[in-house]
């Protein structure tokens, strides 16, 4: 005797056996299952009968479960190199606050709110470094083994994340340091190089927002924005001290300006890779 | 006629936010659409769909929610997001424009 409950338990176990916990999924097919056991009744299909071609046409549990675990492989959390720079990331911003503790206990209002300035901006800019770094891996990975629409979708999703981090942190860094620099020297703003830094990479931070939220992966625009977004921050960072005038020029030193000199000069050549090779990891769409 | 796997499956999400487009629907019912609307030309294997359903769904390109029909039974109703119409008006001129330029070529 054909027992249709028993039967929709007993698929139910090897479904949940091929696709794990995903007891959505297993209701959802089992709904379909159902809808077509249904329809197969209406036509006249004996019951054992209909229940055959309903399985067949949805497919084997394994089957299913291998389409279902490429939706798995092809997400953003599956990135493992995004998931290191994360931990690095995560690691400096500990690190910092670790050290900012004491700064806070025994300072005054002031020198607390250079304190969370300095650790605010710092966090900022290593955002977007973080989707530099993450810029130049995939990019290096996808020259050796081609494109992946999923991994460029990868890098927009992480990128998007860092640059809010960017956005928000770097912004509220220029803001308390905007108070600290009333307090301290009279004026909000002084047009210092370091100031000027502070708001070139809250404005590169809106642009890459911009850019990696557009619908559509964009690799090379990705890519683009993770080596200039490296230049902005260190040009924000270090270039600062390299000035021999200004509020912040705290003295050239060689060793500074050969550290500055050779970041740039490898992420100038990273740059002229990324735009004449991009095309070349990516086949051209044809132009309308 | 019979398409080839690679085009079944690179239509599958253009063909679903279509069909989403017309209103909320489910996964059987998008099927039997998509049967009826290709003449019994595209199979999908029933199965296949929900993989792209639920990476549409990741993609916050449709949004899904459970309801009961009439009928009792408990269906996933799907429906389009804003980001989903701006990705269909996208693939659309996408498909348009190599459409269009696959005519022009076979035409002259």
């Amino acid at each position: 005797m054909f027992d249709l409950e028993e039967r929709i338990a007993a698929w139910r176990k090897s479904m949940a056996a091929a696709l794990g916990d995903k007891a959505d999924a297993i209701d959802e097919l089992e709904s379909h299952l159902r809808e077509e056991l249904h329809r197969l009744a209406l036509a006249g299909r004996p019951a054992a009968e209909a229940w055959d071609i309903a399985l067949e046409r949805l497919g084997p549990p394994r089957r299913v479960a291998e389409e279902f675990g490429k939706l798995e492989s092809a997400g953003p959390l599956r990135w493992i190199a995004a998931w290191l720079v994360f931990g690095v990331y995560a690691c400096t911003g500990i690190g910092l606050i670790v050290m900012a503790v004491p700064v806070l206990r025994r300072g005054g209002a002031l020198e607390a709110l250079l304190s969370f300035h300095v650790l605010t901006v710092s966090m900022g800019y290593f955002a977007v470094l973080a989707i530099g770094a993450l810029a130049i891996w995939s990019f290096g990975f996808r020259l050796v083994r081609g494109w992946d629409e999923q991994a460029i979708s990868r890098l927009q999703w992480w990128g998007q994340r860092f640059s809010w981090a960017g956005l928000l942190l770097t912004a509220i860094g220029v803001v308390t340091g905007a108070f600290w620099a009333k307090a301290s020297w009279g004026s909000f703003w002084h047009w210092d190089a370091r100031e000027l830094g502070g708001a070139a990479v809250i404005g590169w931070n809106a642009f890459a927002l911009w850019r990696l939220c557009r619908s559509g992966s964009a690799g090379a625009s990705a890519w683009v924005l993770g080596v200039t977004g490296n230049m902005v921050v260190w040009g924000a960072g270090l270039g600062p001290f390299l000035l021999e005038t200004g509020l912040h020029g705290y003295g050239r030193t060689e060793s500074l300006a050969s550290a500055f000199g050779i970041f740039m000069g490898i992420h100038a050549l990273l740059l002229a890779l990324v735009v004449s090779k991009s095309g070349a990891v990516r086949p051209a769409a044809p132009s309308r | 006629m019979q398409l080839t796997k690679d085009l079944v499956a690179a239509s599958a999400a253009p063909l679903v936010l279509s069909l989403l487009e017309d209103g909320d629907s489910y996964g059987y019912a998008i099927i039997q659409n998509v049967r009826e609307l290709s003449d019994g030309e595209i199979e999908w294997t029933d199965g296949m769909l929900y993989p792209v359903l639920h990476r549409l769904e990741a993609q916050k390109l449709i949004a899904a929610t459970w309801r009961t029909s009439e009928s009792g039974r408990k269906r996933k109703y799907y429906a389009l997001t804003r980001r989903g119409q701006k990705a269909l008006a996208e693939q659309k001129n996408q498909w348009l424009f190599v459409h269009g330029m696959l005519s022009k070529l076979w035409e002259s």
